[in-house]
Parts: C-alpha cells; sequence; structure tokens
C-alpha cells in the first residue's frame, strides 16, 4: 500500500511532464512495486541477516555480539574439514552433473524417437522426480545396508560374495554411491530440458541433410549436438546449481562421515549452525556458498538472457 | 418493538458472550511445552499430563508440543534466535551447558518448592548445575549395560556372560564362528553416540575424558589400551563388518534380529526387543571390565527458558511432572532409570533382571563433561576413531588429533 502512495506524486509529477507512453510504464511499474518490494523483502532480507550474521560474533542462539570484521571467514577458512568439505563439493558436483549429463543425453534422444510405448517411457524416466529427495535417500540408505539391504541380498541370490558387504562403510564406496543416486534424482529434470530442446529442431534439417546422404551419426553430430548445446548449457548451469546445494541425499545415507569424508558445503555449514552452535562460522560458509553460486547464476542468467536476445532478432 | 427487543437481546448476550470468552482466555496462563519423543508413547504421555493438569489447575493452561529427538536441537536454536521459544522445552543434557551460557535458560532453584529439590537422586540433579545455578530438571536417566544372546553365547561353549574385556574378547571369536552371519561384538562407528560406544571402553580402562590437568584425555596412555581394545575385536573380524557404516540403531537392529552375540546399550533396547525381538532370549549385565568398572551415563534435560514471561505456572507444571506416580508411569513407559529417591526403591525397578543392572551400575557411572563446546570435541574424536576403527590411522596419531582439537576448543573459551 505505503509503496504505491508515496510515488504517487512522481506519478503526477511525470505525467505533466510527459506522454502516454512514458505514463504507462510508469503506470506498470507502479502496479508490479507491490511484488517488487515483497520480493525485494522476502529475498533480500535473510541474505542481508547472513552476511551481517558473517562478520559478527554470534551466540549460539542467535544473539548478534560484537564486529568481527573477517574474524570468522579466517576461521572457517582455516578448518580444515573446512577445505576438505570444499574440495569434495567440486568431486560430488562435477561427478553428479557430468553423470547427469552423460545419461541424460542418450535417454533424451531415444525419447526423442517415435516408438510403441512412449509416453510410458517418458514417464517412468520421470517418475523419480515425483519422490521426494529425502525419502529416495532413506529407501536408497536401507536398500544398501549391509545385513538387511536389498542390494545386497540381489547379489548374494546371484551368487555374489556381497553377504554382510558394508557399502557405507567405507568412505569411498559411500561417496560413490552418494554420486549415483545424486544423479539418479537429477536424470529427469536434465531429460525433460533436453527433451524440449530436441523437439525444437525442425525435421526439415534432419530431412535436408539426409537427402545430401548425411547418416544418423553425421545428423546427430552436426545437427543434433551443436543445436542442442544451448540447452544442454542451461541444465548443466542450473544443475549445478541444485546440486552444489544438495542436502539430503548425504545427510541422510551418511551425514558426512565417515570423518567427514562425504561431508559437502551444505551438510558442513548445517553441522557448524545446529549442531555446534557457531552461526557466526555457518554464517561465513553461507555467504562463501552464496558468492560461489552467484557466479553460475550469472552465467544462467547470460545464456538465458543471450538466447532470448538471438532469439529476438 | 418486540423485534427490537429481540435484536437487543441477541446483541447483549453476543457482547456477553465474546466478553466471557476473552476474559477467560485472558485469565489463563499458557504455558507452551516442547517435548522429544523417546518413543511413540511419549508425546501422547505428556499431552495426557497436561489435560490432567489442566483439569486440576483451572488458571493455566499447558499445550505439549512434541518432536522427534534429531529436529529438536536445529528447531529449539532457530526458535530462540526467532524469539518463538516455548515456555518449557526438553533437551540434550550436553546441550543444555551451551544455551545456559548463552543466557537462553532460566535458573530454577529460587522458582522451585521447597523440599522439591530434595525429592531427585542427587547424582542427576546435580547434572543440571553448573557455576551455582540449577539450570533444569532431569527428565530421563540411562546408564548402559552389556546385552548379550543368551543361545548364541551357549552355541559357543560359554556358561557366563564374560564380565572382562579378555572374555568378551574370547566369546565374540567364539561366536562370530558360528555362522557367516552371525557376529560376535557389535562395535559402533556412526553416528549419535559414536564417542559413546568409546567412553566404555575407555572408562574401565582406568581413562578420562580430562586428564588431571585439566586438558583432553583423549590421548592418555589408558585412551590408546583402551582403543587397541577394541582394535583387537575389529581385526579379529569379531564384530559386525563395517564398523565405521554401522551406526547404534544398526547394531541395535542386528541384535533384535539374533544376529549380533553382544552389544552395548541402554535401556531403550528393552522396549525394541519388546516389539521386534520376541523371540530372543537375552541378558543384561555389567560392561565388561579390565581396570575398573564403570558405565556411561547420560540424562536429558527439561528447562524453562529465559523467554517465558509464565515462569512460576511453568515451574508448578514441572513439578508436577516430577510427582512419584507421575514419574513412575513414565519409567516403565520408556524404561529408564529412576531419578527420584522414592522411584528407586520400587519392586519394577529392583526386581526386573532387565531393569536391575542399570540401578546397580548407577554409582559407577561416568558423564560426559558439560562444556559448552562439547558437541564439536565429541565430532572431531568421532571422526578421529572411525579413521583409526577403518585402519587408516593408528590410535596414537588419530587419539592425538583428536586430543589436540579438544585441547584448542578448551584453550578457546
Amino acid at each position: 500500500m505505503s509503496a504505491i502512495d508515496s510515488s504517487t506524486p512522481i506519478r503526477t509529477a511525470r505525467l505533466r511532464r510527459s506522454g502516454t507512453a512514458q505514463s504507462n510504464s510508469l503506470f506498470a511499474l507502479i502496479l508490479v512495486a507491490p511484488c517488487l518490494l515483497l520480493s525485494v523483502t522476502v529475498i533480500g532480507y535473510p541474505i542481508f541477516d547472513v552476511i551481517r550474521m558473517s562478520v559478527f560474533d554470534v551466540s549460539r542462539i542467535g544473539v548478534v555480539r560484537e564486529f568481527a570484521g573477517f574474524g570468522n571467514f579466517i576461521k572457517t577458512f582455516s578448518d580444515p574439514v573446512f577445505v576438505q568439505a570444499c574440495w569434495q563439493t567440486l568431486v560430488w558436483t562435477v561427478a553428479v552433473v557430468g553423470g547427469t549429463m552423460l545419461v541424460s543425453i542418450p535417454i533424451a534422444l531415444i525419447l526423442n524417437e517415435e516408438f510403441y510405448g512412449r509416453t510410458i517411457a517418458r514417464t517412468i524416466v520421470l517418475l523419480p522426480w515425483a519422490i521426494s529427495l529425502a525419502m529416495t535417500a532413506v529407501v536408497w540408505r536401507y536398500v544398501v545396508n549391509g545385513d538387511f539391504g536389498t542390494l545386497n541380498m540381489t547379489l548374494s541370490a546371484l551368487g555374489l560374495p556381497f553377504d554382510g558387504y558394508p557399502w557405507l562403510a567405507d568412505a569411498r564406496m559411500a561417496f560413490t554411491l552418494e554420486i549415483l543416486v545424486g544423479i539418479l534424482v537429477s536424470v529427469p529434470f536434465t531429460v525433460t530440458i533436453l527433451l524440449g530442446g530436441l523437439t525444437s529442431i525442425p525435421d526439415t534439417l534432419y530431412e535436408a541433410s539426409a537427402m545430401d546422404g548425411a547418416r544418423a551419426l553425421h545428423s546427430l553430430r552436426y545437427i543434433t549436438m551443436p543445436l542442442l548445446w544451448p540447452f544442454m548449457q542451461i541444465a548443466i548451469v542450473l544443475n549445478v546449481i541444485y546440486v552444489f546445494n544438495s542436502f539430503p541425499i548425504i545427510w541422510i545415507m551418511t551425514n558426512g562421515g565417515p570423518s567427514n569424508r562425504t561431508d559437502i558445503l551444505i551438510t558442513y555449514i548445517y553441522k557448524q549452525a545446529f549442531a555446534f552452535g557457531k552461526l557466526g562460522n555457518a554464517a561465513a560458509g553461507s555467504v562463501i556458498m552464496f558468492a560461489m553460486l552467484l557466479v553460475f547464476a550469472v552465467i544462467y542468467l547470460y545464456l538465458t538472457k543471450a538466447r532470448g536476445a538471438r532469439d529476438d532478432v | 418493538m418486540a423485534k427490537r427487543l429481540l435484536g437487543a437481546l441477541i446483541f447483549g448476550s453476543a457482547v456477553a458472550m465474546a466478553a466471557l470468552q476473552t476474559t477467560s482466555t485472558w485469565a489463563k496462563d499458557v504455558v507452551r511445552v516442547r517435548v522429544a519423543e523417546y518413543s511413540t508413547k511419549t508425546g501422547p504421555f505428556f499431552q495426557g499430563l497436561a489435560e490432567k493438569f489442566n483439569a486440576a489447575n483451572p488458571d493455566i493452561e499447558v499445550k505439549v508440543e512434541h518432536l522427534p529427538w534429531p529436529e529438536m536441537q536445529q528447531q529449539l536454536v532457530s526458535d530462540i534466535s526467532a524469539g518463538t521459544a516455548p515456555d518449557i522445552s526438553h533437551m540434550a543434557t550436553r546441550w543444555m551447558a551451551g544455551f545456559a551460557k548463552d543466557g537462553a535458560l532460566a535458573p530454577i532453584e529460587s522458582l522451585m518448592s521447597p523440599g522439591f529439590a530434595d525429592t531427585f537422586v542427587p547424582t542427576y540433579l546435580d547434572l543440571q548445575k553448573q557455576e551455582g545455578h540449577t539450570w533444569g530438571l532431569p527428565i530421563a536417566a540411562s546408564a548402559r549395560g552389556m546385552f548379550y544372546n543368551k543361545k548364541l553365547l551357549e552355541k559357543a561353549g560359554i556358561t557366563n556372560p564374560p564380565k572382562t574385556w579378555d572374555e568378551a574378547f574370547e566369546a565374540a571369536k567364539k561366536i562370530d564362528a558360528l555362522g557367516d552371519d552371525i557376529y560376535g561384538m557389535g562395535m559402533q562407528g556412526k553416528d549419535l553416540d559414536t564417542e559413546g560406544y568409546w567412553f566404555y571402553s575407555l572408562w574401565t580402562h582406568g581413562g578420562a575424558i580430562i586428564g588431571p590437568d585439566g586438558k583432553s584425555g583423549f590421548a592418555s596412555p589408558e585412551a590408546v589400551a583402551a582403543t587397541r581394545n577394541y582394535l583387537r575385536f575389529i581385526e579379529a573380524k569379531a564384530t559386525q563388518p563395517g564398523v565405521t557404516g554401522s551406526s547404534r540403531e544398526d547394531l541395535q537392529n542386528l541384535f533384535a534380529a539374533g544376529k549380533l552375540g553382544i552389544v552395548l546399550s541402554g535401556p531403550w533396547l528393552n522396549a525394541q526387543m519388546a516389539e521386534q525381538g520376541k523371540d530372543i532370549d537375552y541378558g543384561i549385565s555389567q560392561i565388561p571390565i579390565s581396570t575398573a568398572s564403570a558405565t556411561y551415563g547420560v540424562t536429558d534435560t527439561i528447562s524453562i527458558l529465559e523467554t517465558s514471561k509464565v515462569k512460576p505456572q511453568a515451574m508448578k507444571f514441572l513439578e508436577y511432572i516430577f510427582s512419584k506416580e507421575n514419574r513412575l508411569e513414565f519409567g516403565k513407559l520408556e524404561g529408564f532409570v529412576p531419578v527420584l529417591k522414592s522411584e528407586s526403591t520400587e519392586p519394577f525397578f529392583t526386581d526386573n533382571p532387565k531393569m536391575a543392572v542399570f540401578l546397580e551400575m548407577g554409582p559407577v557411572a561416568k558423564f560426559a563433561p558439560l562444556f559448552p563446546r562439547w558437541e564439536e570435541m565429541a565430532d572431531g574424536l568421532k571422526s578421529e576413531l572411525a579413521k583409526i576403527y577403518a585402519g587408516e590411522a593408528t590410535p596414537e596419531a588419530g587419539l592425538q588429533a583428536a586430543a589436540e582439537k579438544m585441547n584448542a576448543l578448551l584453550a578457546e573459551k
């Protein structure tokens, strides 16, 4: 309400000065002002609060005490577990996003072909999307349980020596399994984006190239891939943002253990805040994560904007 | 005329009712109580208590909300910082020190009725005291014991439950040899309480969390011996496979499924056995010893928060919870050790073989220290223990790293 009230004098002043086009856009601005104000408050305030907490000494119950400058950041960077978590976040993000792309491209190509039962196949691929991430992680934790899990039951039934094999006891194995689950849950979203991209490639291009004697592999390499590339870029950037931030899989399956070897930044920050009561350090970690993600968000905006501009021409 | 009269009558009675409504809610002091769930019965139990209490105290309205344990800490931190904390909250005693230090809790010694403090077993109430103030009441207390599967012990040719670690080691090897999916002794290496599982060995080898010099005792010769004690079980493959992947629940599930010969756990395992391990014949005895008898005692705390505007009313409800009959009902429901002197003599605890050992071990119970940064120290220890159990670090090097981390945190205060 107050936004409209306060802008009214400006509006009348401007109206007197300029024509209808300007007044129209001004009127539009007034209409979106309440929403804009709400967005800035809802999105901006938490960011402001986290940045504020990151440069203050904060008690475990959130009481902001004296100014700490970069103290929280220095403490965070000097924690070997933080540095370790940074590397693991890199491995986690690259492996999950890379794996997702490698799996999704062939799936999208197959699902783009006409075949009997394609709708069913598409539904099955999208199904993991419908289940909450936390539930998927819980299910997988049970599946890989050494003594009662269905994975070992199946492997032993096939005569393989996996009876009682503890999958989550070894950090490398546990991390690999988490990455595989991460890929599984990222595939539906990625396939959806790629399918959209594939549908937008006009059939005439393929027909023309076929007439010129191009084989299927050629048209895949010289037509499909280049035209799909912008969609792949968007899928990669969005996946990086989601996966980088993804908490439930790791938290539920291993809690970051054994020996912090499956901790990524987000689980590290959660522990700092809610298990150790170091809200200042957690805020500093969050700001660092925010800065990293901002880079990707900007890349995303740049990619979509470039595409938008090209479409306009 | 009649119409107007009727209208006035309706209006009048509506006003009167509205007034009545508001005065009655205004007059009542609302006490918000948050409890954590030990089992599915915890929430309904406290809700039942609140109803009875509300009926007997028309000027107070107690509202109970219950949450699962894993969410408690995060929820409490968020609520306190947002200013929406309840009046009374349940918490782990080891979190209490941090909350008390940061001024989130109200000292209750002056709120308690005279003589009320004397109804408690002193050991448990003393744990809630720091810097001369009482910050809460021991809502649950437990000691730990050794659970053993009688049938597996018998099959392995062992007549008496092991009393020392050497006996336990021999027994575990024999039990483990019984079959591919039968394991000797459970060894925890993951999640909540991993450090607690190590304390059993530490304390029974004469070690301590804090050494005589006031510094970490994690790297003392006793601690190294205690760790080697566990390592020999792992190296001889007399434990379940994958120690670093096994949480407390994993071990309890194995024991309830009859696959594990020996596991160290607390009275809550009785409740799980009653549901999931009905056909397992098991016994409970004292934690095996090396040089000293000891067990891990843990209490949970229920406190009044500093922000509460109804502290005396909240205390009144707490005193109601801690009446003998209500505590006895709670003890029977959840299987905790008595915290009231009057409860300790009840036949339910003394004559019950599944409870008696926890009472017997009470006097030798040791507790985790109440440092505000304890969670972090324990996490450092847990992380190093996982490395040692996995064979990636020697006990000396791993424990030294854990001790250094603890000393650094102690020095920060």
